[in-house]
């Protein structure tokens, strides 16, 4: 039953990603919404599924993207995403909100970051700044989004 | 064994994460093998077939918008085809005036009809000239195709021409090659008959029809149509010629009046 759930789930991030990004793009930034709905499956589930999530849903991208010249690398990053959000399970009775939301945020511009890296990294030797842009824009372009579900479902209630 | 696998469950979240990272990089690495192609357009397969029923909602839902582009594009080079196809039209006419005002001998001014059919009880144009331009009453009004009329009225700065499509116009005319003579009158849509022509000229069906001279009006040889029937008139000693006159009335937009032979 879990399986079938989360395999919906996934479906359904997959589809509204495809659908969403040409529309809410900005010149080359794209919001990244399964990394949102990862980070609240992980720290609301755990290691497991959190894991198993993000490599999933990594590995259909990658596969869904044709011409992908870094295969691999999205499952890479989402695990690393909801293996490490995962420790955030429970940890609200435990951390206050301002160290709970700093965690996740730091976990995101690192997933982003190393991303970055492998994808831009000729950016980066041609242009330290504009790859700094370029991987904050992305970053605080979907930390924009997740804002906005905060006043909804805050990740710290969950 | 078994401490093994109470380690794996025990730290299966570790264990899951560990596993899913090697095959990751596992994949990143072997990116290019000749299998994970394989793999890859496979699943590429797949996924097209899964997304072709979204590319089809997305293309019904531009569908609208696309079509009202398309009909505002169509409106446009519609427009611009028109547009083209008078300016073409108007310059093809324009032309065939110039060239008529470079070969002809007599002194004539160009003209724009600026009106058609001012009068009630008269088929008249009126021009853009007037006696400023020296133009007088009763001088002829034509185009490279032949003679339209004469002018009835001048005023400073416009003329009212008589049309040869108004009933009481007459013509004095020549047939050529016979050299038969005959009085022009308006029949009908621009068929003109010739009167008072001798029976035993030879007319035929094709012939030119010009001025004949013989009025102060109209200079000899000025075009006037090409024959299009002869008839004999019963109980009568002279002929009948239809005379197709290739004036279009409808579409003139520019005219010569003679003022002078040079």
């Amino acid at each position: 039953m879990i399986f079938l759930k989360y395999t919906l789930i996934l479906l359904a991030t997959f589809i509204f990603q495809s659908w969403s990004s040409e529309f809410f793009s900005v010149g080359t930034i794209d919001p990244d919404f399964c990394v949102i709905i990862l980070l609240y499956i992980s720290i609301k589930n755990g290691g497991i599924v959190g894991t198993l999530f993000g490599f999933f849903i990594g590995l259909f991208i990658d596969l869904s993207s044709g011409t992908n010249q870094f295969f691999g690398l999205t499952p890479l990053v989402y695990t690393m995403t909801g293996y490490f959000s995962s420790f955030l399970k429970n940890e609200n009775q435990r951390l206050n909100k301002i160290y709970f939301t700093s965690t996740w945020v730091t976990i995101l511009l690192i997933q982003f970051l190393i991303f970055s890296l492998i994808v831009y990294q000729q950016l980066l030797i041609q242009s330290p700044s504009m790859f700094i842009i370029k991987w904050l824009a992305t970053s605080f372009y979907t930390l924009v989004f997740i804002g906005i579900l905060q006043a909804i479902t805050p990740l710290y209630k969950i | 064994m078994r401490n093994l696998l109470l380690f794996i469950i025990k730290n299966k979240d570790h264990f899951v994460f560990a596993v899913t990272v090697t095959l990751s990089i596992s994949l990143l690495f072997n990116r290019n093998d000749d299998e994970m192609s394989v793999v890859r357009g496979f699943s590429s397969d797949i996924v097209s077939f899964l997304s072709s029923p979204m590319v089809k909602v997305k293309s019904l839902a531009i569908v609208s918008e696309e079509n009202q582009f398309l009909r505002e594009k169509n409106l446009q080079l519609n427009l611009q085809l028109e547009s083209i196809l008078y300016a073409a039209d108007e310059n093809k006419n324009l032309r065939e005036l110039l060239d008529f005002k470079r070969e002809t001998k007599l002194k004539i001014i160009p003209a724009s009809i600026i009106n058609k059919g001012i009068q009630t009880n008269i088929k008249a144009l009126t021009i853009d000239v007037g006696s400023k331009d020296s133009v007088l009453t009763n001088q002829a009004v034509l185009t490279p195709y032949g003679v339209i009329g004469k002018t009835i009225q001048v005023g400073k700065n416009s003329a009212i021409v008589q049309s040869i499509s108004d009933n009481n116009f007459r013509l004095s005319v020549r047939i050529m090659p016979s050299g038969a003579v005959g009085i022009l009158r308006w029949f009908d849509s621009n068929t003109c008959k010739v009167y008072e022509v001798q029976k035993n000229v030879d007319v035929n069906i094709g012939d030119r029809v010009i001025t004949s001279g013989f009025s102060k009006i109209y200079p000899p040889k000025l075009p006037v149509g090409i024959v299009s029937g002869v008839y004999d008139e019963r109980g009568s000693y002279q002929k009948v010629i239809n005379v197709n006159i290739q004036n279009d009335f409808e579409s003139i937009q520019n005219v010569f009046i003679v003022l002078d032979e040079k």
